[in-house]
């Protein structure tokens, strides 16, 4: 029975999200029902689940089958938790509980995250594509459960929720009352017809990044420099200068792309996600280049991390001064970040790298506030600020940002310890 | 409403009408011959030319215009003064090369790609250059054999095939170095010896046409430059009319102004760029070096085999190595002269008559330009040899295939200790 049951997935071809054209025309095509029917105004719960299932069924189909039963015993895993959480916050709230659920829901993360670097880069098996995406998910629910700001769930939603085909892979990371209220609700002809006017402009627009730039950075040009670099070797060439800048916008743009692909499907079913990214490379600072780069993510970072970290801070009076306080906070925070993109030397300077640059960038902004007054008392105009300066902090942070992106990408470690010509 | 719903999807159904279009339609002109195209494609050695059909059967059932296929590796981008290419054109010759290599291509690749310009080959003539050096122990390196493959390779193969011992090995030395291969069940099915079903063949159908389509629709973009950037330049170059020994005088001269910097006949920025650093590295590096025994052997039977299937008339042609060079490096001689005979025995007995054997020249000045490509004074003993193969009406060849040359017993048959005669 079991047997059978692995060898029919191992029969099934594997299909990755948003990943050929195959795949969109068949997703586009099962989604039409769903369209049509909200167009008049209905949602069709039961045709909607079924189409979603067979979606993530084949994402784990194939060679990864055994992500599939990791995903059904991680859901399981999760309910249990969240719903024995709610349980007891009906009625109770100590610390010690919130923070066990909250242990006990990112447990199976921690397993495969940390697994890789002591177990010599094989996989957990408890992983499984989208798991990082899916504990963020109902980490959140539990926070604000603690909070109080989550009062009532339902099962079936919870289970929609954790298990939204469009996101379930990498996002955007949406938040449980927001999407209850949109999949309970379906919205007015006038609102949907503003989706579907978005969704195709993503749709496009997402194919443009991911299928033409994305490629041309990522394939054109990142594998020769690659090579080239990898064969010049050394610390630093300029190779590995060109491997900067094509990494990171074939970061961008694949990201980008994958995100607005999630956020046009999840607008045909009339659920309105959060968008993802907003133009990050123009941000003047670094500050900003986090509320427009990878948005949904450092905005729950900022929710459930760094906000935590204060409260906990200011409540402790463990530090006097609140800029310290802030400082310490936005370095855990992304401290935190790099140790969720994976255990390795690489992610780990990167959080730390920006958690640094968010708290220069602070100390900056202050010493600018006190040298304005100081000017302004002395009777002299304040420092220059227009559009000049602002172009030299988008150069600045567009900099840093790409420097950031090659110590991200691990190139470096493959150029520096692991070159073997 | 109906308004804005076809302001939002009237876009996008015009869209997919073009993208249809392209798909089962295929460009307009997709028909006609269009010579800047092929020429341009014959010495563009892009591997997007390389991989795909369209420029290639263009060119090659171009009535008016012939051209040759030449399969062969990485010696076609040494594009000197004397490269086949531009001598072709130099001396109006009654037909230009088509190359059809590149730098790890190698026995199993030029076989599929034999299979996408099979109706273009039937009782017409080819020239083949095998290295040695694709006879290397460790198997075909299969990231360049997939860099190489596409699905039209694929679908041309599995229309093609009919079952034979060849076409299984084929598919399953296909699956070995390509496991995430196009259309792998069909592969596998051929690799197991069924017969593909009536379904299938219909799939196979639908496939290729969008293929060729979107073959004939996007191959024009990657052409390359080589023609006018590398070719005809050099074409100015040559002393006009033919004379033998004016062209030999002028590779003297280039070659003895380009290998300045090391005492190995080496061009000098190949032994700068490519050799650099490395160089104290080298020394006997190659000792233990054995093209003797390979399952290339296997695989030279795959084309050869396609090349009797489509009645080619075909010369092989035989490089050496930089003597000065593998004496350096420690290559054995003995051994590269046993693969040679390995080669030519499994040619010949199978009436592979046509052989141009330069393996020895390697010492010669001039002859190669760097370590193993030949080059000036080479690349005129190659046209010595090929072109009056070309440019005169042949004897059509009598082929008799041995299976036996699809073997293990091939692969690993050690032609130093034993006269290569002794095996049927």
């Amino acid at each position: 029975m079991m047997q059978g049951l692995i060898q029919w997935l191992q029969s099934i071809p594997n299909w990755q999200p948003y990943g050929e054209p195959k795949y969109f025309a068949w997703l586009l095509a099962l989604l039409i029902p769903i369209v049509v029917a909200m167009f008049f105004g209905r949602r069709l719960k039961i045709y909607q689940s079924l189409v979603s299932l067979g979606f993530i069924v084949v994402m784990y189909t194939g060679a990864s089958y055994h992500q599939l039963f990791a995903l059904v015993a991680y859901v399981i895993w999760q309910t249990i938790i969240v719903f024995a959480y709610h349980a007891y916050r009906k009625n109770h709230d100590t610390f010690p509980v919130f923070a066990g659920a909250v242990f006990l829901a990112i447990l199976p993360l921690i397993f495969v995250k940390v697994t890789p670097a002591i177990d010599d880069g094989n996989n957990s098996l408890l992983g499984f594509l989208g798991i990082s995406y899916l504990t963020f998910r109902s980490v959140a629910m539990l926070m604000e459960m603690r909070d109080g700001v989550l009062k009532d769930i339902k099962l079936s939603t919870f289970l929609r929720f954790m298990l939204y085909m469009p996101t379930i892979s990498s996002g955007p990371i949406d938040r449980y009352r927001r999407f209850e209220e949109d999949y309970d609700n379906v919205p007015t002809r006038a609102e949907y017809l503003d989706l579907l006017e978005k969704s195709v402009w993503y749709l496009m627009l997402g194919f443009f990044y991911k299928y033409v730039l994305a490629y041309f950075f990522g394939t054109i040009l990142l594998v020769p420099l690659k090579a080239h670099a990898l064969a010049v070797g050394g610390w630093m060439n300029w190779s590995t200068v060109g491997v900067m800048y094509a990494y990171g916008f074939d970061l961008f743009f694949d990201f980008a792309g994958y995100s607005l692909f999630a956020v046009a499907i999840s607008y045909l079913m009339g659920i309105k996600i959060p968008m993802n990214f907003n133009q990050p490379f123009k941000s003047p600072n670094i500050k900003d280049f986090w509320n427009r780069w990878h948005i949904s993510l450092s905005f729950w970072f900022r929710d459930f991390v760094f906000m935590r970290i204060v409260f906990v801070l200011v409540k402790n009076k463990v530090f006097k001064n609140r800029n310290v306080t802030s400082s310490v906070a936005y370095i855990l925070n992304m401290l935190i970040m790099g140790f969720w993109h994976g255990v390795t030397w690489y992610y780990i300077s990167y959080g730390l790298l920006h958690g640094l640059a968010i708290v220069v960038n602070d100390a900056w902004l202050r010493k600018k506030k006190k040298i304005n007054k100081e000017r302004r008392l002395a009777g002299n105009p304040p420092l220059p600020s227009n559009k000049w300066t602002t172009a030299l902090g988008i150069v600045v942070t567009f900099q840093f940002v790409m420097i950031s992106f090659l110590l991200f990408s691990g190139f470096l470690d493959q150029l520096w310890f692991h070159n073997i010509k | 409403m109906l308004k804005r719903l076809a302001l939002i999807f009237g876009p996008v159904v015009v869209a997919a009408i073009l993208v249809l279009t392209v798909m089962f339609v295929g460009p307009i002109d997709k028909h006609k011959h269009n010579l800047a195209n092929e020429e341009q494609a014959a010495v563009s050695l892009s591997p997007t030319v390389f991989r795909q059909a369209y420029l290639k059967n263009m060119a090659l059932s171009d009535e008016d215009h012939r051209f040759v296929p030449f399969f062969g590796s990485s010696e076609w981008n040494r594009m000197d003064a004397f490269h086949p290419a531009v001598l072709a054109r130099a001396y109006h010759r009654n037909y230009q090369p088509f190359l059809l290599g590149q730098k790890g291509a190698e026995a199993l690749t030029q076989y599929f790609g034999m299979q996408q310009i099979m109706q273009n080959m039937h009782h017409k003539q080819a020239v083949f250059f095998v290295s040695p050096q694709w006879f290397t122990k460790a198997d075909q390196q299969s990231a360049a054999f997939q860099f190489y493959f596409s699905k039209s390779q694929a679908l041309a193969f599995l229309k093609n095939q009919t079952d034979t011992f060849a076409d299984r090995y084929a598919a399953k030395r296909l699956l070995a170095t390509y496991p995430n291969v196009p259309y792998r069940n069909l592969v596998q099915k051929v690799a197991d010896g069924q017969k593909l079903s009536n379904l299938d063949e219909k799939y196979l159908d639908f496939q290729g046409q969008v293929h060729a389509n979107e073959d004939a629709f996007f191959s024009r973009f990657d052409i390359g430059t080589n023609l006018k950037k590398r070719v005809l330049p050099k074409v100015k170059e040559l002393p006009q009319p033919y004379n033998a020994q004016a062209l030999d005088a002028k590779a003297v001269q280039l070659g003895e102004s380009q290998t300045r910097n090391n005492r190995f006949g080496i061009l000098d920025n190949f032994f700068t760029n490519r050799i650099g650093s490395s160089f104290p590295s080298l020394k006997n590096a190659q000792a233990h070096f054995n093209y003797t025994q390979s399952a290339e052997y296997s695989d030279f039977q795959l084309d050869l085999d396609q090349l009797a299937k489509t009645h080619t008339n075909v010369i092989f042609v035989i490089p050496p190595v930089n003597s000065k060079w593998a004496k350096y490096t420690g290559l054995n001689e003995n051994m590269y002269q046993a693969s040679v005979r390995k080669i030519k025995h499994q040619l010949t007995s199978q009436g592979f008559n046509n052989i141009l054997d330069l393996s020895r020249r390697g010492n010669e000045p001039y002859f190669m330009e760097d370590t193993i490509h030949l080059g000036w004074r080479g690349w005129l003993a190659f046209d010595k040899g090929v072109a009056p193969f070309l440019e005169h009406k042949q004897p059509a060849p009598v082929y008799h295939l041995n299976n036996h040359f699809i073997s293990e017993d091939w692969n690993n048959f050690d032609p130093i200790n034993n006269d290569v005669n002794t095996f049927k």
